[in-house]
């Protein structure tokens, strides 16, 4: 056959195509592949989820949740049905806290820095022992072990592996409760927070605890606070100097001068009693708790000080008086001050004379732990206390710190020179999922596990006023990379890790002790599993997400306030230059709540519940003071205090008090991951260290500021006003297009003036003639 | 987009035939039938015989002791686990395999020797899954699900083609109406065209749905 070059090449360019398209339509060989895997596992069975009980202690109070796992991945949180303190529902701090398991920063292996000033290097778990072992060889009397307020096992094991040590286990907590723990315990005899029943009650009076929000278990509040509003519907009081997600709900929001809590809540209290709204057997006993009596807080000399007119107490206190059961409670910035104690006594006297201590729809006493030995309360320890023990680590005094579950340098003030106190302690060992601000300073960084991956039980605090026991237990495995490369962290447990550490005399593991626990609760026979042996019992324990038994209730044994400084005290601003003098109001964001979360984009990215606000730090500022003052929304403020300044974007809005400015906790790392750091301000740094006179607790919501508009402007990062606020009604169009334009020139041109036609306003008015 | 290519003349007719005819030669090699003889089964990893595990029957087989054996009359659903509850019938994993095997079989049988060693029971390079070839394969743009075929024909057994070893009852004999008496099979084969066609006469002669979004994605 002659082929002539033209037809060769034809025929080759044919046969080329022809192979592509062979090749193209044909099968891959791996689709006619089905792979049999070594072991399949339960959650590996395709299209079929399982959902299991567990609890996230260091980012609830106690909720119960169910994690839903496909193939081995946690997809979903949400809140356990059956616990009885959150009752199925959930927030989105739940959800967020997902993004923990999964984070691309996550620590993968330990690390260790071999000088202070060196870098930190990848070492094998054997590695970081023998380190381990080495910083704990000369410990002994010089040991401290930080975490943030630790309640269940986890926090058993950590105080006797200091006691171990003989060495100190220290919780800390940047908004630290222990005014509200001492004040419960003063008035209410106390020793876990109580109860509050506000599903049966018919007035509600809270003090600066945005209970709705960020304030104990808000899953669990909203729970109620949807019973509250149920049938007859309850009426909401709420004093705080802004608005927050509580404030919002309210009948009546009180704006409070900061500080002036207490007094407001006595001046409540005169006006009941000289109104004699209730039974003198209640007042009598109402006067025995508040030692200092009532003569001081006249109507006008109380309106004066607090702020909060005269008509508007007398509406509170009548409402609170004659609208009963009446349940008062606060929390928050109202025990942040100088007078903190104070002001959380007498709110929460204001129980004792309405009647509502161990009372339905008033205050329930909550049991002790249902387990020995294991905390069922928790708090931080004080501020002073802190401040006494960075001195020791400054003077050489600690040789090792053990840190886990808390970030201390960037919830800790600037004036404590928490960072200086770190670079005095020979061996720093830190514990976590992301990288922190506190790790810049660690000298062997260990992968935690996170509460997907952990054993442990965590007892709800505040409880539901009757034992519980939570459970915690791993509902995924080590999770393997997207790109199946390896592990995304080679993590262990904090507990767990202790116990190899120690003398095993407290135990082996946790899930021995936790298991342990539950077979003892087994043994008393009663609460919420019946089973016939110890393993059953376990099983069913952690299949409903833990134990409770309602027959264990507990009592109250009111006391007396400890009234020791009852005007606040505040920071001052007199030295620091030009600027206006405001009160400082930080507040805890709704979905990152003190920074805990910031690693997580879902909590970033989720607007703030008031100013729509996310990705950034923002200053709330009375609208009409930041009109005379000339500052508009995006304005970038320069916020001083004594102990430092931060820069952060204004945003004027009606609701806060004038002469306060809020700003929210959370942002501000330096590190965290990629999401955080170098985000927003860390309003915790400037806070002044004012404390509590009587517990020593630091007085976070007591430090004055200067406000000064730096002279730049940034487009604040929020939802709010982003789309034209316009009116809907039935029939009416919502926009008319005309030929030839678009939506957006519509918009633009006409909606308002078609609205207002159709709405019976002025018709004859058309911007587009 | 075909009449420039047409217009091109004889050279564009055998352009667009050949694309033509490509696709359906590449289609029915994706799902062969019997008839253009294009092989209906495959070399596996390892022989597995669905004979010994699934039929009734006494076999043409000796066993380590030196006596014939019997089939074990495994239900289908005894080892393709979610086929009566998911789209997919599910091939069981190593360790599956195992539990019997890590004791039943003799130590010196070399298909055996190859499960025991992905189950990691013996050889020392760990575990390993093993890669099944897909016999009966279904173009993509099909959506199968087992789990409401099995159910159907589970209750209605009138419906059900052929038998597998005889068992007519329950789900592990319903299978055969489309992969035909695999207990049977020493090497699984496909007998059943599973093109179209097939489908939509079984869902016409059994009430079900014959539009396109009932099997089409």
């Amino acid at each position: 056959m002659k082929l002539n070059r033209r037809e060769f090449l034809a025929l080759t360019g044919k046969t080329a195509a022809g192979a592509v398209i062979f090749a193209a339509c044909g099968l891959p060989e791996r689709e006619l592949i089905i792979q049999s895997p070594v072991d399949l596992p339960e959650d590996l069975v395709r299209g079929e989820d399982a959902w299991y009980a567990t609890s996230m202690g260091d980012f609830t109070n106690g909720d119960g949740v169910l994690v839903r796992v496909m193939q081995g991945r946690a997809k979903k949180i949400e809140g356990n049905p059956d616990h009885p303190v959150n009752r199925g529902k959930a927030t989105a701090r739940y959800d967020s806290a997902l993004q923990l398991l999964y984070n691309p920063d996550r620590i993968a292996e330990p690390m260790l820095r071999y000088s202070k000033n060196g870098n930190l290097v990848d070492i094998s778990w054997d590695q970081a022992e023998a380190r381990f072992k080495e910083a704990l060889s000369n410990a002994t009397g010089a040991l401290t072990v930080v975490t943030n307020p630790l309640r269940g096992h986890l926090g058993s094991v950590a105080s006797k592996f200091a006691a171990q040590y003989d060495g100190k286990h220290m919780a800390f907590d940047a908004t630290e409760q222990g005014v509200l723990h001492g004040a419960v315990k003063a008035v209410l005899g106390q020793d876990q927070l109580p109860t509050f029943d506000i599903a049966n009650a018919h007035t509600v009076l809270s003090f600066g605890a945005d209970w709705l929000g960020t304030w104990g278990s808000s899953a669990g509040n909203g729970v109620k606070y949807g019973e509250f509003r149920s049938d007859e519907r309850g009426y909401l009081i709420h004093a705080e100097p802004r608005m927050s997600v509580t404030a919002a709900a309210a009948d009546l929001w009180l704006a409070p001068i900061p500080g002036t809590e207490g007094a407001l809540a006595l001046g409540i209290a005169r006006v009941i009693v000289e109104e004699g709204l209730v039974p003198a057997s209640d007042v009598a006993e109402f006067e025995a708790a508040v030692s200092g009596g009532l003569g001081d807080y006249g109507l006008s000399a109380v309106a004066d000080l607090t702020g909060v007119s005269a008509d508007r107490i007398q509406k509170a206190a009548r409402q609170f008086a004659e609208h009963t059961p009446s349940v008062a409670f606060g929390g928050g910035s109202a025990g942040a001050h100088t007078n903190g104690s104070f002001n959380l006594g007498a709110i929460y006297a204001l129980n004792i004379l309405v009647g509502a201590v161990d009372s339905k729809g008033g205050v329930t006493a909550n049991p002790g732990s249902a387990i020995d030995g294991v905390p069922a309360s928790a708090t931080g320890a004080s501020f002073e206390d802190w401040e006494a023990e960075l001195a020791e680590w400054r003077a050489g005094n600690v040789e090792t710190v053990i840190i886990r579950g808390t970030d201390i340098v960037h919830g800790m003030p600037n004036s404590v020179a928490i960072r200086e106190a770190l670079e005095h302690v020979p061996n720093v060992i830190a514990f976590g999922v992301v990288h922190d601000d506190t790790m810049e300073y660690a000298d062997l960084l260990l992968p935690e596990q996170t509460f997907f991956e952990a054993w442990g039980t965590d007892i709800p605090e505040p409880g539901p006023g009757y034992q519980v026991v939570g459970t915690q237990q791993p509902v995924v495995g080590p999770t393997i990379s997207q790109d199946e490369s390896g592990l995304i962290s080679d993590a262990r447990g904090f507990g767990d890790t202790l116990l190899a550490m120690s003398d095993g005399s407290y135990g082996s593991s946790m899930e021995s002790l936790v298991k342990g626990a539950l077979s003892d609760l087994h043994g008393t026979g009663s609460g919420s599993v019946s089973a016939s042996s110890a393993s059953l019992f376990t099983n069913g324990a952690l299949q409903r997400g833990g134990w409770w038994d309602t027959s264990k209730g507990a009592s109250s044994s009111t006391g007396k306030v400890r009234v020791a400084q009852k005007n606040p005290g505040y920071s001052e601003t007199g030295e620091l230059g030009d600027g206006n003098s405001m009160f400082l109001m930080p507040f805890h964001s709704n979905s990152m709540y003190d920074g805990r979360l910031a690693s997580s984009p879902w909590a970033q990215q989720t607007p703030d519940p008031i100013s729509s606000a996310s990705w950034s730090t923002w200053v709330e500022i009375n609208s009409k003071e930041a009109d005379r003052l000339g500052i508009s929304e995006g304005d970038v403020l320069l916020i001083r205090s004594t102990s430092g300044e931060i820069e952060a974007l204004a945003y004027p809005h009606p609701g806060i008090r004038p002469g306060v400015i809020g700003i929210p906790m959370g942002q501000g790392h330096d590190q965290g991951g990629r999401y955080a750091k170098d985000r927003g301000a860390n309003v915790l740094s400037i806070l002044v260290d004012e404390k509590d006179s009587e517990t020593g607790a630091l007085a976070w919501a007591a430090t004055r500021v200067l406000v000064q508009r730096a002279g730049r402007r940034m487009k604040v990062p929020k939802f709010e006003g982003n789309v034209e606020a316009r009116p809907v009604e039935p029939g009416v169009p919502v926009l008319v297009v005309g030929v030839g334009e678009t939506a957006h020139d519509a918009q633009a041109a006409n909606h308002h003036e078609y609205q207002k036609q159709f709405l019976g306003g002025d018709s004859e008015a058309d911007d587009r003639e | 987009m075909l009449v420039p290519v047409l217009a091109m003349g004889g050279l564009g007719v055998m352009a667009v035939m050949g694309v033509v005819a490509a696709f359906v030669i590449t289609g029915w090699i994706g799902q062969p039938v019997p008839v253009l003889g294009f092989e209906q089964t495959f070399d596996q990893p390892i022989d597995f015989p669905h004979t010994v595990h699934a039929s009734l029957l006494p076999l043409d087989r000796v066993a380590a002791d030196g006596q014939l054996m019997d089939g074990l009359g495994l239900d289908c659903t005894f080892c393709h686990r979610t086929v009566t509850t998911q789209g997919n019938a599910g091939v069981p994993p190593v360790g599956f395999c195992a539990t019997c095997h890590q004791v039943i079989g003799a130590a010196d049988n070399v298909q055996l020797s190859i499960l025991r060693d992905a189950a990691d029971i013996i050889g020392d390079d760990g575990p390993s899954p093993i890669n099944w070839k897909r016999v009966h394969r279904l173009p993509d743009h099909v959506r199968f699900v087992h789990e409401p075929h099995i159910r159907y024909l589970t209750q209605n057994p009138s419906a059900v083609k052929g038998t597998t070893d005889g068992v007519k009852e329950g789900a592990a004999g319903v299978c055969s109406t489309c992969h035909g008496n695999v207990a049977a099979m020493q090497q699984v084969e496909q007998v059943e065209s599973l093109k179209m066609g097939q489908c939509v006469d079984c869902h016409r002669d059994n009430g079900a749905p014959t539009d396109c979004v009932a099997c089409h994605q």
